[in-house]
């Protein structure tokens, strides 16, 4: 177990010694920063001096092992338009995406669960039908897309809930959060459901074909047979063999919902993590770009490792050993 | 009966709570502000706030002209001398009088602080003080442009940000400016919160409390806008304009941009990289010649791109200067549509049977770019310039056009920051010369003597009528030569909630202390 862990662990600093070459080379093939944040009056001597400032007049191999120096000291380097740690506004930026992924996540439970259950123990009834239908436009529908309805609907036309920005905060342990107030919270609900929309239609689908095929098992059957309420047969026997490979799959989303809320953060304005690496990346803000996909690549692996690591736990039959993936 | 009663009452309350509100303002902003330090980033962002908080010597009013802002007058002693005079009732957010040692101390600051910016407005500059209110700034050679540089930064102050870093502006302990806002609340992304100087040498602004929110997105920035969770947005975008004017809660103001949208036709080398003939074989760039630099502005129909692709939200452009800009020269015409005119100014260069050309431009920086630039390759293609488009993020766009110089046909636009002629004509006209700032975005690569000739003489020209002609000549002789070919001018459009005011402006920028409640 331990070499399984240290073998994992070695992999993925591989894995973010990769992307942090493949992030800031390909950075500077786009453009060069100071070519759209330069002064339009700025005459040859000016521009040297914000390359310079930037640290961008040195060869990229040399900029990239001086930012390498500083990652092993704990420093990502700067942003160049805001002038702080790029770590420091990352960070800032994390409590809204948790708050909202958080969200998001509970959303799906909450709503893709039982609708799955219900779609799976009535597959051929009208709202069953309905439910699946409606979990292939979750599916197929473009976020962006239904985010803007969303606002034109609710924000615009009926008024109820508020179009862009985070709302009222409460600081809980120096942490701004929004979920906590009446204002912050209906600021949360439109964003929050946009993002939630697909995975409560995957985990529905999941639900619903775990619920098909378990039903049909010997277990359930004799379960059925002895007599035992239908009520406890989907509640304990069938809910707890499907919800492993849900569990699985939610794990790995949550990495999905904190790291790639971008477009809904950007239509609705929420200041997350999301919106600020949209921003870095109109504005070829590198060490910003590089410290955001750091902390991503850092988090999948982390998820991944849990996963791996609590799938064992969960199920005696998987034996991590140290040639498995 | 009691239903009725409970729906005026809620009603009424709402009026109440309306009225309680009207002094606030909340701001959808399209570009963000990223740092409240104004000497960090000149970013558009930046610049409109640090105009709130901190103040410039020199203003430009709506129409981008100058006026007085921190200092009351100015005057040219003689050619290497300017005088200014701080106004006697600016102060700083704490009281203390403005004097010019916060110029001296805002002069050594710039050139050492975050992208070193603004030092191209102060490093060639020596400051005398005369007394607490009034400086004297020499130069080495003339510089007629001197108010305009002094409107370009913003004045800190020496007792409140001597020593300190940016990070103590964006928590708001330096952030004591001398404007007619007080720094209350900055959360980065979220929110920029601002209360009413009372003590504004101008007078009170007129709203007490201003929030601004960085909304990025121009769909969202509309929906908050008809959500009522903003009274005011900025920079419309030009397909929900129409929308917008007709709902009867809102009122728009628009003016036309100082940014002029032009092409830049590669204008120098033997053979371009994106012209190719019929056959696909290199030709000889046919850009050299000024006939099929003049072909390519008959064959744009000008009124077409701004009635149907910008949906009447433009202005057809004579030249790469807006109008009412100092050295816009209102003898110049727009080029008529005349796509006969240009079969035979192609037939008349020897490319009569016409030739393959790909044009370059951005899909996201200018108003619908993206479709002016497919509009523009039919035109040149009606006249017989094959013409292919390629539309490129501006993150990759303009270090290939101004530093690179690849394209052989590209569209970009230009509001000149000195708000006259000399940076249309300096930087896109002059011939190219790495070391002086001359011709720097010459993407052209375009080299006329006799017009250098001009520009040099106009500025350092310090008498106004004098230099203004030289601009108009010079300007007249690069059109007449197709450099570059002007396009259109674009709209800068606000929508308000009925009832508050907001003068549209020339230079694009959103001024919360011209907005008002009435």
């Amino acid at each position: 177990m331990t070499v399984f862990i240290i073998r994992r662990l070695l992999q993925s600093v591989l894995v973010v010694v990769a992307m942090t070459l493949i992030v800031f080379f390909g950075v500077n093939v786009i453009g060069n920063p100071v070519d759209i944040l330069i002064n339009p009056d700025c005459d040859k001597i000016c521009y040297a001096a914000a390359m310079k400032a930037l640290g961008l007049d040195l060869p990229i191999h040399e900029q990239y092992f001086i930012f390498v120096k500083n990652v092993l000291q704990g420093d990502l380097g700067r942003s160049f338009i805001l002038g702080i740690p790029a770590i420091k506004l990352i960070v800032s930026r994390l409590p809204a995406t948790i708050e909202l992924a958080g969200m998001a996540m509970t959303m799906t439970l909450v709503f893709g669960i039982p609708l799955g259950l219900w779609a799976g123990l009535r597959p051929n009834s009208t709202s069953g039908r309905m439910i699946m239908g409606f979990s292939i436009l979750g599916f197929s529908l473009p976020t962006f897309w239904v985010g803007l309805m969303m606002i034109m609907v609710f924000s615009v036309e009926l008024g109820w809930l508020p179009p862009t920005g985070r709302g009222d905060t409460v600081t809980v342990l120096g942490l701004p959060f929004s979920f906590l107030t009446l204002d912050g919270l209906s600021h949360m609900i439109l964003p929050a459901t946009n993002l939630a929309l697909f995975h409560i239609a995957l985990v529905t689908r999941l639900t619903r074909s775990g619920v098909r095929e378990t039903m049909l098992m010997d277990f359930v059957k004799f379960a059925r047979a002895k007599g035992v309420s239908s009520t406890r047969v989907i509640f304990v026997h069938v809910l707890k063999n499907i919800l492993i490979p849900i569990v699985t799959v939610l794990g790995l989303e949550l990495g999905g919902l904190l790291a790639f809320a971008v477009v809904t953060e950007s239509i609705f304005a929420w200041p997350g993590m999301g919106k600020l690496l949209i921003e870095s990346i109109t504005l070829l803000d590198r060490p910003v770009i590089v410290g955001y996909l750091m902390l991503i690549v850092f988090m999948f692996v982390a998820i991944n490792l849990a996963v791996d690591i609590l799938y064992s736990a969960l199920d005696p039959r998987v034996r991590v050993q140290g040639s498995s993936r | 009966m009691t239903k009725r009663a409970i729906a005026a009452g809620v009603a009424t309350a709402a009026l109440l709570v309306g009225s309680a509100y009207a002094a606030d303002l909340r701001v959808g902003m399209g570009a963000e502000t990223t740092s409240i330090d104004p000497h960090y980033f000149a970013g558009f962002g930046n610049i409109q706030i640090d105009l709130a908080i901190f103040g410039h010597l020199v203003n430009y009013d709506s129409k981008f002209r100058i006026m007085p802002g921190l200092a009351e007058s100015w005057k040219s002693i003689d050619d290497k001398t300017w005088e200014f005079k701080i106004r006697s009732n600016a102060k700083w957010h704490d009281g203390s009088p403005v004097t010019v040692d916060d110029v001296i101390h805002t002069f050594k600051r710039i050139p050492e602080t975050g992208l070193k910016q603004f030092a191209v407005y102060v490093v060639d500059k020596q400051i005398v003080k005369i007394d607490d209110k009034t400086f004297h700034l020499k130069t080495q050679v003339p510089n007629p442009l001197m108010p305009n540089n002094m409107a370009a930064f913003a004045l800190v102050s020496k007792k409140h940000s001597e020593g300190l870093a940016t990070e103590d502006f964006n928590s708001g302990k330096a952030a004591i400016g001398a404007g007619p806002f007080k720094f209350v609340e900055w959360v980065k992304g979220d929110r920029l919160v601002l209360t009413a100087n009372p003590d504004y040498w101008a007078g009170k602004p007129g709203f007490d409390k201003v929030t601004l929110k960085p909304i990025g997105s121009s769909a969202s920035r509309v929906a908050s806008m008809l959500a009522g969770e903003v009274d005011m947005i900025e920079k419309v975008p030009a397909p929900d304009i129409a929308k917008l004017k007709q709902n009867a809660n809102l009122t728009v103001v628009q003016t036309p941009s100082c940014r002029v949208m032009m092409l830049h036709p590669d204008a120098s080398r033997e053979s371009s990289p994106y012209v190719t003939g019929l056959d696909d074989k290199p030709i000889r760039n046919p850009f050299r010649d000024s006939r099929v630099r003049m072909a390519v502005s008959k064959a744009i129909n000008r009124d077409a791109i701004v009635s149907r692709v910008l949906d009447g939200n433009g202005v057809a452009a004579s030249q790469h200067l807006a109008p009412g800009l100092f050295g816009h020269n209102p003898n110049i015409k727009v080029e008529a549509y005349d796509p006969e005119g240009a079969k035979k100014l192609l037939q008349a260069a020897g490319y009569g049977q016409g030739f393959k050309l790909t044009i370059h431009g951005t899909n996201d920086r200018y108003d619908n770019d993206g479709q002016i630039l497919e509009a523009l390759g039919q035109m040149l293609s009606q006249v017989g310039i094959q013409t292919k488009v390629e539309p490129l993020s501006l993150t990759v766009f303009f270090g290939r056009l101004y530093g690179k110089v690849e394209f052989s046909l590209a569209m970009a636009g230009n509001c000149p920051g000195t708000a006259e002629a000399s940076s249309s004509l300096k930087e896109f006209v002059a011939t190219f010369n790495a070391s002086d700032g001359y011709g720097i975005y010459n993407a052209h690569r375009y080299s006329n003597p006799r017009i250098d000739a001009i520009i040099k003489e106009a500025v350092s020209t310090i008498d106004d009528p004098k230099r203004e002609k030289l601009f108009q000549e010079a300007l007249a002789a690069a059109i007449a030569d197709g450099i570059p070919i002007p396009l259109h001018q674009q709209m800068n459009t606000w929508a308000m909630r009925k009832g508050m005011t907001y003068e549209a402006r020339t230079d694009e920028m959103t001024l919360v202390q011209f907005a008002r409640p009435n």
